[in-house]
């Protein structure tokens, strides 16, 4: 027997048939997802084919592009963009967690519902409700302004803007990561401090922020990372002021006529290194988290900070801010959805208000084939993934070997693949092989099970790692077979997790557009590029309007899966 | 019948072996207990056998019928094992109700509903749970979890039941009534049982045969007295309480087949697991109740000599003090209320004379 213990006996004929034969066919299934998009974008930002010619391999494309300045540029305006909205949205998410978790502003349920919500708005239709207030002309904070005689002071299509929009956009999800650092912080440690005679202040100086170091310097990276492949910002508000970054450069090569591929591979390469170093990074980063005290275990008496006198006004400035970044975004969406032609709101307006843009959605089959199309891919993505995170999660958290490991590492690499890249691998893919998968659905199909899986084996895995083995081990003994025991002990168990992350998926997939704007040719766009296309062609009223039906149908969608789970689907986990 | 033969075991990326060439015999409807120190490999050897763990090397033979042999390269999954097994976090499935786990194993063994709804009565009135039938089992106390987890295990007739530490997370009052309810329940049902556990007082009240284990290896096997009385390594007289230890070499044997040692207290007649000539050095291991303070004038092997009582610490219903002789520490051990004890603590930080009633002996290595 070799030392790893594997023997073609040992892997195919010892009882564990159904078992080994479920894993491998997962194995392959995301190996298959994985590796093969990236292997094609790879060889494609390597070969060079002339007009007419045979394909050869070289580093030209990247000499190319490493010798321009418009290059750095590029790169520059991406670091630019990308560091200042993840340090917005830590700014913001951070002193909001802090405020909800540590001290006794009231209304806390109100505030961490508020903050989440944006996660209900596909990120295009917050982009547009940005510009409609952001705008140079009419803007509405612009007109504000405007009419206390400052003038139009700001501009959605400047790069302060784009870090703004961006940064503002993030802020749930920082909320949603802090959450559990900030939960499991040793309270001790504060009161330590207090007790040695450190001042509030003092003690968030000298005690909170070295200790908290870690998370948020963890999740600045995460981040950078979502900020450098953001495609949407990047071309609502950067493309028109000129202010071009790597997803947009990407974007355009693809859409140039005729496409550019290998540029647009190049570049991805590019930016493709970028992500995966920092996500590498990250992982080191959480993997030592061990070490320091604040992380893990549960359950500490939390005693709140007492704000005092501060307490009511530093609540009023979370509403304010709460305002700003959530409320006047829906609010400028749902207003324009209800004008016939775009305006500022005002009170004269109200008389206007009308259902035509909701009608005109009704009316046009593109809309109504988004919402489907989403929904199609979405549910049945959101179930593929889900049936491949049991397995992958079951096998990481059960057999620790250098099979899960690989298979692990497998999963969760898509995590560090920006969506724009999937999108572009997977077309250059599928226009080069004789299926006939380009062009349908089932090309956004893979692409969001590809973007999705890292989440659902993130879910699965915390979900196994809370079932005892026991659990499972006694019903092998009881005679079940691996089978059996995963569909009779484990999947129940997880249910509530399974539901959490097949409604999260769904979620995802009326988010998703980055990987699906490259995918997407008539009659197979999602939601989002759908949306994207009726801002593009001038129809703002209908865009805010779309918006408006996505906000609620997945709002429906969180509500039923709560009640079915009778738990929360969207939220911190307690 | 369990046999084991030569069986090994690692763990991926640990140096530690925590079954290191272990060969064991256990005779059907014997009560036969592992007992050994936290992470000797009791769990592991437990969980070999149960197919639950891949050993590297060796067989394992449950009823005649090889379930594991790394020669032939069969590892049979654990529902092809004719066995079941109580663990230690009792593993009760908490989406289901009291009726319900007990009847997972009949279900998955095919046994028709009537046959079922039978079983499950039956053995749960055999643990005295008859009436929680239907209650979901995240409303059950420990205690009546660790019976529902008897209840399924002998609810498919095994001849084989596999026991790990199922007592430990019980507190000490239960833990008692629960070992004389598996102790009647094994009498009853005559099944073959592997325990596992490392409290001795458990090990020794219930089984028929101990293995001692040590890392990864058995020190020492034997019914419960012989062990106790003759032990056959340091590690195992050490693991059982003798606490005092004394170097010797052997001089000859008694009448009564007692081994006469010679140390530097004296003479003392020893107990012992094998022969030794005369000329081999020994360890002469004398309980905390084998040592006295004299009453009177030495007996052959039972030496007479001077100490000085260090210290003495009151427990409970005893007193346990340290005296010394040269560099040699003693331990006693007096029933509180005893004139021995009165005297003991008469001579803290005095000297005294002590003697060694009776004592065993294991070789020096
Ligand atoms: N899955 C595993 N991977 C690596 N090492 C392990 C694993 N399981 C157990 N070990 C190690 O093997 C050794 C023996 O473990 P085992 O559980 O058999 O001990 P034990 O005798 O049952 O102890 P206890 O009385 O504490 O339960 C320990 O050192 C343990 O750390
Ligand atoms: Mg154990």
């Amino acid at each position: 027997m070799n030392r790893l213990g594997i023997t073609a006996r040992n892997v195919f004929g010892n009882g564990y048939a159904v078992r080994n034969l479920v894993i491998g066919i997962c194995a392959i299934i995301v190996t298959y997802l994985v590796i093969f998009p990236l292997f094609v974008l790879f060889n494609e930002s390597l070969s060079v084919v002339p007009a007419g010619g045979e394909r050869t391999y070289s580093l030209s494309g990247f000499y190319e592009m490493l010798g321009q300045w418009r290059t750095y540029r590029i790169l520059m305006n991406s670091i630019i963009y990308a560091a200042g909205s993840s340090l917005v949205a830590l700014l913001i998410g951070g002193s909001l967690v802090w405020l909800v978790q540590r001290t006794d502003i009231p209304a806390k349920k109100f505030v961490m519902l508020f903050a989440l919500f944006p996660l209900f708005m596909p990120p295009v239709l917050s982009a547009i409700g940005w510009v409609l207030l952001l705008d140079t002309n009419v803007g509405l904070l612009n007109v504000v302004t405007q009419a206390i005689g400052l003038g139009s002071i700001f501009n959605a299509n400047s790069m302060a803007g784009m870090i703004w929009v961006g940064g503002v956009l993030e802020v749930p999800l920082v909320f949603l990561w802090l959450w559990p650092a900030f939960a499991a912080m040793n309270p001790a440690l504060e009161e330590a401090a207090a007790i040695c005679g450190a001042r509030s202040i003092k003690v968030i100086m000298t005690i909170l922020l070295p200790i908290m170091l870690p998370a948020f310097g963890a999740v600045l990276l995460i981040n950078f990372i979502l900020s450098i492949e953001d495609v949407m910002v990047p071309i609502v508000l950067g493309l028109p002021a000129g202010i071009n970054v790597l997803a947009s450069e990407i974007y355009i090569a693809h859409i140039r006529v005729p496409t550019d591929t290998h540029t647009a591979s190049v570049y991805s390469v590019l930016l493709l290194v970028i992500t995966m170093a920092l996500a590498f990074y990250y992982l080191r980063l959480t993997a030592n988290a061990d070490r320091y005290v604040t992380v893990r275990g549960r359950g500490f008496n939390q005693k709140a900070l007492e704000l005092g006198r501060a307490r009511l006004p530093v609540f009023a400035g979370v509403c304010l801010l709460l305002g700003l970044i959530v409320g006047l975004p829906m609010f400028i969406l749902g207003w324009t959805s209800l004008m016939p032609y775009l305006q500022v709101p005002s009170i004269a307006g109200l008389s206007l208000i009308s259902l035509n843009s909701y009608r005109m959605l009704l009316d046009d089959p593109a809309a109504l084939r988004g919402i489907g199309n989403t929904l199609i891919v979405g549910v049945s993505a959101a179930f593929v993934v889900m049936s491949l995170a049991v397995v992958i999660g079951w096998l990481q958290v059960r057999t620790r070997n250098w099979f899960s490991r690989t298979v692990d590492m497998l999963a969760f690499t898509p995590i560090a693949v920006p969506g724009l890249v999937i999108g572009l691998s997977l077309s250059i893919l599928y226009l080069n092989v004789p299926l006939e998968i380009y062009g349908t659905l089932l090309i956004i199909w893979i692409a969001f099970v590809t973007r999705f899986l890292p989440y659902g084996v993130r879910l699965t895995y915390s979900g196994f790692s809370q079932i005892h083995r026991e659990l499972e081990e006694a019903a092998l003994i009881s005679k079940a077979g691996w089978f059996r025991t995963i569909r009779t002990i484990s999947l129940p168990l997880l249910g509530p997790t399974l539901l959490v992350g097949f409604i999260y998926t769904i979620l995802r997939g009326f988010r998703e557009i980055s990987a699906s704007l490259l995918l997407s040719s008539y009659g197979n766009e999602p939601y989002s590029v759908v949306a994207y296309h009726m801002w593009d062609g001038g129809e703002v009223g209908k865009a805010s309007a779309y918006g408006i039906v996505a906000l609620c149908c997945m709002v429906v969608l969180v509500v039923v899966g709560q009640w079915i789970a009778g738990r929360k689907v969207i939220g911190p986990e307690s | 019948m369990i046999q084991i033969s030569r069986l090994y075991k690692t763990y991926p990326g640990s140096k530690y072996t925590p079954v290191d060439d272990l060969s064991l015999e256990i005779q059907d409807g014997h009560f036969f207990t592992l007992l050994g120190p936290s992470g000797c490999g009791k769990s592991t050897t437990l969980r070999c056998i149960a197919g639950l763990e891949r050993p590297d090397q060796g067989e394992i033979k449950i009823n005649g019928v090889s379930v594991f042999s790394a020669e032939a390269g069969r590892n049979l999954p654990p529902y092809k094992r004719a066995l079941s097994m109580v663990f230690q976090s009792y593993a009760i499935w908490p989406h289901m109700t009291v009726f319900q786990n007990v009847a997972y194993p009949l279900k998955c063994q095919g046994q028709s509903r009537e046959d079922i709804r039978k079983e499950v009565a039956w053995s749960l009135d055999l643990v005295g749970l008859g009436h929680l039938a239907d209650r979901p089992a995240p409303l059950l106390s420990g205690g009546e979890q660790q019976r529902v987890a008897l209840a399924r295990a002998i609810a498919g007739r095994s001849k084989v039941i596999l026991f790990d530490e199922p007592l430990s997370n019980l507190d000490a009052k239960l833990r008692e009534t629960m070992r004389s309810e598996i102790r009647a329940l094994h009498q009853q049902l005559k099944f073959t049982a592997l325990y596992v556990t490392h409290d001795q007082e458990e090990a020794f009240s219930m089984s028929d045969m101990v293995a001692i284990m040590n890392k990864g290896k058995v020190r020492e096997l034997g019914s419960p007295e012989e062990l106790y009385t003759t032990p056959r390594s340091e590690f195992g007289a050490e693991f059982l309480g003798a606490r005092t230890k004394v170097s010797g070499t052997v001089r000859g044997r008694t009448d009564d087949n007692l081994l006469v040692v010679e140390t530097p207290l004296g003479v003392v007649h020893c107990r012992h697991f094998a022969d030794h000539p005369p000329g081999t050095s020994v360890f002469v291991y004398v309980r905390q109740s084998e040592i006295l303070p004299s009453e009177g004038a030495a007996q052959p092997g039972a030496p007479v000599f001077s100490a000085r009582i260090d210290s003495v610490e009151f427990v409970g219903d005893t007193i346990d003090w340290v005296a010394r002789a040269g560099d040699i520490a003693l331990h006693g051990r007096s029933l509180l209320g005893r004139p021995d004890c009165k005297k003991i603590r008469e001579h803290l930080n005095e000297a005294i004379d002590l003697q060694i009633v009776s004592a065993c002996c294991v070789p020096s290595t």
